[in-house]
């Protein structure tokens, strides 16, 4: 599907399923911001992670390093 | 003659003195600070909660234990705030800047709320912050239901966030010092704003336990205070171990100011010059000419990597998981910015391979960032390129690209050490920065580096006009 298929098919799914929450207006405001975010991935696919590259779960990598 | 000095404004080793003296009561000093939250703290919206019946009686205590010469350390009897983000037991409620949790209890403290107690302290009030620590997009400083943070510098302006009552109580010498948290940039940014001294400990460093989840995988706990020397001795006291969290590390903190015996290596982030208002560069350069006295400071540039796309795809994953569902049930109406009230249905989309490929990237980022952090003992940028924005208006409008440096990001993805320290003043009269940042666990450098820029400038004993 082209970006503006997808968008238009999610905007239809979000009124449906959140229509008596969101107004219309707000919805396309979150529309814009799933596109900001599929860009940002865009982005990050551009710099391949090597064959293996594991998750790093923001544990520091080698604490035993410091001094402290 | 001169207006009697405020104790409050005092350096956490001249109040212990005076505790210690009996010159200072820690009963005199927590009334104080009470008074002073109460009366001053409306004004700067930065109180959420007084805790007024906890604070005297912790006083009391301290008082007692003082007198007989048990000695809990340098924040014995000493009063502090603590962002509305850290779990208070007692009754205390605990709203993470939202109106709808404005009766949320817990029937326990935050761990570093137990620590601090340990060390004596004294807590006083529940302070300000951006509801869910901002991790709703907000564009604009009122964004909170206790309305935006005032800067107590110029009070037409924003004291920065998240962490916004902790940046303006301690500017506003209400509290000696306070707890924050910093996802990405919630601590150096109200720190910087208000011409603080701030440090976002180094990831796992400091327990999170009992305190709101943004992110698990970036959240970091720290203190903001007038000085570096300051913010060393009240990581050492929250630092260490703590098995009900996860990624809390067995690294204690022992706080030492002096410098390394061989002189240290700044690394200045080329670009930094790209874009900041005019006195925040000349400021900034000022600056570099006083670490020049101990320091070598040489340019570098970071590896090209894509460190915000990457922050952003970790946050908002994470933050959806914490907080999406709760807030797409109705919750997301009582967020006073209006701008982020559909954010949650956005960040619920973000797909799980997009998460796990940018939590690959920050492992590559691990390996390349912290090879080259190694040639330095120290990096250096401004903290903002801008000052304060102003009450009115969006930060889209007021910064353009320029929100948070690329430092600010890459110390927050790789949960590097900062330190904020006050570089003077610039626009509106509004306090400038830079930040320091170091390897993994090594707050002694960014520490022992800002203390001797300290000892050689006076920003961070300049005081605002009083409210």
């Amino acid at each position: 599907m082209t970006e503006a298929a997808d968008r238009s098919a999610l905007r239809q799914r979000w009124l449906a399923e959140f229509g008596d929450r969101f107004s219309a207006a707000e919805i396309d405001s979150a529309l814009d911001d799933v596109a900001m975010l599929r860009r940002a991935a865009v982005r990050l696919a551009s710099f391949p992670p090597e064959l293996g590259e594991m998750p790093s779960s923001g544990v520091l990598p080698n604490p035993a390093g410091s001094d402290q | 003659m001169s207006a009697p000095e405020n104790p409050l404004f005092l350096s956490l080793r001249e109040l212990g003195q005076r505790l210690r003296q009996g010159t200072l009561s820690p009963v005199m000093l927590a009334e104080l600070a009470l008074e002073r939250l109460e009366r001053e703290g409306p004004p700067l919206n930065c109180v959420v909660t007084l805790a007024r019946a906890r604070a005297l009686a912790e006083a009391r205590r301290a008082e007692t234990e003082l007198r007989k010469g048990r000695d809990r350390g340098p924040l014995h009897g000493i009063p502090y705030g603590a962002k509305d983000l850290f779990a208070t037991g007692g009754g205390i409620p605990t709203t993470w800047g939202l109106g709808a949790l404005r009766e949320q209890r817990f029937d326990r403290d935050a761990a570093v709320l137990e620590r601090l107690e340990q060390a004596g302290a004294v807590l006083v009030a529940k302070l300000a912050m951006v509801e869910v620590a901002g991790g709703m997009k907000y564009d604009q400083p009122d964004a909170s239901f206790t309305g935006p943070g005032v800067n107590p510098w110029n009070r037409s302006a924003w004291a920065g966030g998240s962490s916004s009552g902790s940046g303006s109580a301690v500017a506003a010498g209400l509290v000696p010092y306070a707890l924050g948290s910093e996802t990405w940039g919630s601590i150096m940014g109200p720190a910087g704003y208000c011409g603080l001294s701030g440090l976002r400990p180094s990831f796992g460093r400091v327990s999170r336990r009992g305190a709101m989840t943004l992110s698990w995988t970036m959240d970091k706990v720290g203190p903001l205070a007038h000085s570096a020397d300051d913010c060393g001795l009240v990581l050492a006291a929250i630092a260490g171990p703590d098995v009900e969290d996860a990624a809390c590390l067995d690294a204690a903190y022992s706080h030492r100011t002096a410098l390394p015996a061989r002189r240290p290596k700044l690394g200045v982030l080329a670009g930094w010059d790209e874009g900041p208002q005019p006195e925040v560069a000349a400021n900034f350069r000022t600056a570099l000419d006083r670490l020049r006295e101990v320091a070598d400071v040489e340019e570098t540039r970071l590896p090209g990597l894509p460190y915000t796309d990457t922050a952003l795809l970790i946050m908002y994953s994470e933050a959806s998981a914490a907080h999406g569902e709760f807030l797409l049930s109705g919750a997301n109406r009582s967020l006073a910015a209006r701008e982020t009230h559909a954010v949650p249905l956005a960040i619920r989309e973000i797909p799980a391979r997009d998460y796990i490929n940018a939590l690959r990237m920050r492992q590559r980022m691990h390996r390349e960032v912290l090879g080259w952090l190694a040639d330095y003992d120290a990096l250096a940028a401004p903290t903002s390129k801008l000052v304060a924005p102003p009450l009115q208006g969006r930060f889209s409008d007021y910064f353009g690209p320029h929100r948070r440096s690329d430092l600010t990001t890459v110390g927050n993805l790789l949960g590097l050490p900062a330190l904020c320290l006050p570089t003077g003043f610039g626009e509106r009269g509004l306090p400038t920065s830079m930040q320091l940042v170091a390897a993994p666990l090594r707050e002694d450098l960014v520490l022992a580096l800002g203390h001797a820029y300290q000892a050689r400038t006076e920003w961070h004993r300049q005081r605002p006009p009083a409210g």
